[in-house]
């Protein structure tokens, strides 16, 4: 029923259908136009707000470039702490006095890129007033002194037995191989 | 400037310069050959159209380096496949498309075949039982064998322009598509075609 011939022409004819089509007229015009669309310029607004952005970020660099940072705010001091011990005293209770703090004078600096382009001169610095709070009273501690431990008693070891171990004789000499 | 009697060559020397028109004519020319080669990698239309699309926004960004060592076809077909054939890589329901059981063609009416080609109804329904068995056996074959055979019968291409879209050798796309027959053929028989030769 299925003569070769036959078969030849369906499975041409088959996959000439399978790859059957063609695109419609509009095609030229959409691969154009995706074409036109890479080659177009960067359209004027998204070009100009490129641009001024660029020129702010020149402008903050150069700011910075001219006023470095200045960092006037000072080392901390030493807290002093006035124990008894160290004056000498001694005994189970101790008073720790916690002196004034230190005066600090610190010197603010602008947070803004804005405010960090006004001079910065040591007119502008604003001094603070040093401060004083009340010295620190601690509630005295009184630490019990430890009951001493009985004595801990150890058991002398008894003494090891000598062990006595015989000489090797001629006799025995016959049982090593 | 009409480019109607204009060579390829020389449609593409003006698109190089710029001219626009120049390339949209080598669209005109290609769409269809670029158009069913994506079809018979991918199997689908739309996809189709999408990858023929990419191959010419491509073959326009590589202009500059088509050197002329083959034809502008051939150097656009070569592309044109290559894009196809990422796309079917890249997407899986590519696959599952490729093996659907039913598409438009699928579907054609016994009565309008029998009309067309003026055989009677028995014989008119079991040829289109025939073509339905030889596309799914088309679909079920390797890749590499079904797109030699869809891209020799589609009539577009010649052997060597399928070979340079393939970068393979001329005699190993005909042996595909000599077995991808055979394979179509033994199929048939085992689905009943007891006759097949």
């Amino acid at each position: 029923m299925w003569d070769d011939e036959r078969i030849e022409a369906a499975i041409d004819e088959a996959a000439r259908q399978m790859t059957a089509g063609e695109p419609d007229a509009a095609f030229r015009a959409r691969v154009m136009a995706r074409i036109e669309t890479r080659r177009r310029p960067m359209p004027l607004l998204q070009a100009l707000a490129a641009g001024m952005a660029v020129a702010a970020a020149i402008a903050i660099a150069v700011i910075v470039w001219r006023h470095p940072s200045q960092t006037d705010v000072p080392a901390p001091e030493a807290r002093s702490v006035s124990s008894p011990a160290a004056t000498g005293q001694s005994g189970p209770t101790e008073t720790v006095r916690l002196q004034s703090p230190p005066t600090v004078a610190r010197t603010l600096r602008p947070a803004t890129a804005a405010a960090a382009e006004t001079e910065f001169t040591s007119a502008n610095r604003l001094e603070l007033e040093p401060l004083a709070p009340a010295p620190l009273d601690v509630e005295s501690i009184a630490i019990a002194a430890l009951p001493a431990d009985d004595a801990i008693h150890i058991e002398p070891l008894p003494a090891a037995a000598s062990i006595a171990i015989a000489p090797l004789g001629p006799d025995n000499e016959g049982d090593r191989r | 400037m009409s480019t109607v009697c204009v060579s390829d060559a020389e449609l593409v020397a003006r698109a190089r310069q710029g001219d626009p028109v120049a390339f949209g004519e080598l669209v005109d020319r290609h769409r269809s050959a670029v158009y069913r080669a994506a079809l018979a990698a991918l199997g689908s239309h739309a996809e189709a159209e999408d990858a023929a699309q990419d191959a010419f926004v491509m073959a326009f960004k590589r202009l500059g380096g088509f050197r002329g060592d083959a034809s502008f076809k051939t150097w656009l077909l070569t592309i044109a496949w290559h894009q196809a054939i990422n796309r079917r890589r890249s997407l899986r329901r590519m696959l599952r498309q490729i093996v659907q059981p039913a598409s438009s063609t699928d579907q054609e009416s016994v009565v309008e075949h029998v009309a067309a080609s003026g055989l009677s109804p028995e014989a008119a329904a079991a040829t289109t039982e025939l073509r339905r068995s030889i596309r799914a056996a088309i679909r079920s074959l390797a890749p590499k064998l079904r797109d030699a055979l869809l891209l020799a019968q589609s009539g577009d291409y010649t052997y060597a322009e399928i070979a340079a879209m393939q970068r393979t050798p001329v005699g190993t796309i005909k042996w595909r598509v000599s077995e991808a027959r055979r394979l179509v053929k033994l199929r048939l028989r085992e689905g009943g075609y007891d006759d097949v030769g």
